[in-house]
């Protein structure tokens, strides 16, 4: 079966944060939680000219991710028991009836996405919304993002424009193989840019 | 990110796993150098309840740290992949290995050389199962752990803390031992003492070469260098307590204290290296 995954276009992005509510909202996720995350990234400067006229090369873009349902995963590889796995689709997914809730998938993952939800007694994160894609739907922050800057679906079939996620604050596609396509914009920054820095960490963090 | 205590169960194991473990050094060397009488051994026996104890503690916090810890014997199925899995598998190896030696011990169905043999292998896996912790922590993901001195340090500690506590054993079993069996005492606790601290010393001065979006990894924890000195000041205080309890035939009640005083030492340590964590992006 095909590997799925998640196209951003970050040209069309405004930074709503849509996404992440609709994700919150089917997942019945409390607040402190979301498997998608809008980091916003802010640089540049202001610099005063000769005759006192100012310029500025100051920039923002968003950069919208939820699991990157890698090829790699580092949740997979760390994981004691199996439970996180790589469904027939490519998905990550939690077996919830093998997890332990250790704790080490959401230690390991350098996209923030596993998390152990104590009450529930193991791991949870991004599945793709496989119930709703199983239904024919598209998962429900690719259907709510007003400006159509969200796809998912076999990788072959996602918009073209997008390259493996290679943008700040992600990490370097290297590492784990993200099934995961952005099309970057004029101000995107490389992975592991130090020029930017993280304008919503209250949000985000 | 977060302050390192939000892994405190894991610290509890990781500080008493190895300790109880390590225990079993010195226990080797109380047999071997000692060549206790069958009432000393007797009362050894009885008393390696001690660092089996600890060690059983040091597993109950790992069990705590669970979100499903009944679901826990899965971890078993990860052996070979996950780090995790092979450093409990290792841990449960001891701990099985320890318990039939002790049980062979206390049924008096334990000949010398059979002894003899298991306190060695017990000795060895007790090295092994703290490099197995240690090793547990190196994740690519995780710049500041994926380092071969999460290792190091994790073989400090159970030496460190191994020694106090098996020669606590000891004095408490009043088990007479060779001449310089305090100067063993001390080189053990002091060569462990140096590891840990040389280990988690190198870790943290490499933390300046690592960051990523949020910040450096030397902002991480600001105190980091001072909870590398507990440890380093507590450990030094419990070799000397150690020393001194030695050549009042290993007074067990100072040798409690440095216990204590060890053990509180590692633990410090290790909510530090927790608090180290930084992914390699977010």
């Amino acid at each position: 079966m095909a590997q799925y995954g998640f196209y951003f276009d970050a040209t069309r992005c405004t930074g709503c944060k849509t996404c992440e509510a609709a994700c919150r909202d089917y997942h019945d996720l409390p607040l402190e939680l979301s498997y998608r995350h809008v980091y916003e990234l802010e640089g540049g400067s202001w610099s005063q000219a000769a005759d006192g006229t100012w310029t500025t090369d100051s920039y923002t873009y968003y950069t919208s991710f939820a699991c990157s349902h890698c090829t790699n995963p580092a949740c997979t590889h760390v994981c004691p028991t199996g439970a996180m796995h790589k469904d027939d689709d490519g998905i990550v997914s939690v077996d919830s009836h093998r997890c332990i809730g250790c704790g080490y998938c959401e230690l390991a993952c350098p996209y923030g996405n596993p998390h152990v939800d104590r009450d529930k007694g193991h791991s949870v994160k991004c599945d793709g919304c496989a119930e709703r894609v199983a239904e024919g739907k598209a998962p429900a922050c690719v259907e709510a993002c007003s400006m159509r800057a969200l796809s998912f679906g076999p990788m072959d079939s996602l918009p073209s424009g997008g390259v493996p996620a290679a943008v700040a604050p992600l990490p370097d596609p290297s590492v784990t193989t993200p099934n995961f396509l952005i099309k970057a914009c004029a101000s995107s920054q490389p992975c592991g840019s130090t020029s930017c820095v993280v304008a919503n960490a209250a949000e985000v963090k | 990110m977060g302050s390192g205590f939000e892994h405190t169960a894991l610290a509890v194991f990781t500080t008493l796993g190895p300790m109880g473990a390590g225990a079993f050094i010195a226990l080797t060397y109380a047999f071997i150098a000692g060549q206790p009488d069958e009432a000393a051994a007797k009362r050894l026996d009885r008393w390696t309840a001690l660092p089996l104890a600890v060690l059983a503690v040091g597993f109950l916090g790992a069990f705590m740290h669970l979100a499903s810890p009944l679901n826990a014997f899965g971890v078993f199925s990860g052996v070979g992949a996950s780090p995790l899995s092979n450093e409990i598998l290792v841990g449960v190896a001891f701990a099985v290995l320890a318990v039939v030696y002790w049980v062979l011990a206390l049924a008096g169905k334990l000949p010398f050389a059979l002894r003899k043999t298991l306190l060695v292998v017990l000795a060895a896996l007790a090295v092994v199962f703290a490099a197995f912790c240690g090793l547990a922590y190196m994740m690519y993901t995780i710049p500041t752990w994926n380092t071969p001195l999460s290792i190091v340090q994790m073989v400090g500690y159970m030496l460190a803390g191994g020694t106090v506590l098996g020669f606590c054993t000891v004095g408490f079993a009043q088990v007479g031992l060779p001449k310089g069996a305090s100067t063993v005492a001390l080189a053990l606790t002091l060569a462990g003492v140096a590891v840990g601290t040389v280990g988690f010393g190198v870790q943290i001065a490499g933390l300046d070469a690592i960051r990523n979006i949020w910040s450096s990894a030397a902002e991480l924890v600001p105190a980091i260098w001072m909870l590398l000195g507990a440890f380093a000041v507590c450990g030094l205080v419990a070799a000397a307590l150690t020393f001194v309890a030695a050549k009042k035939a290993f007074a067990p009640a100072l040798l409690v204290v440095a216990c204590v005083v060890v053990a509180a030492g590692i633990f410090v340590a290790r909510i530090g290296f927790y608090g180290l964590y930084m992914g390699i992006a977010l």
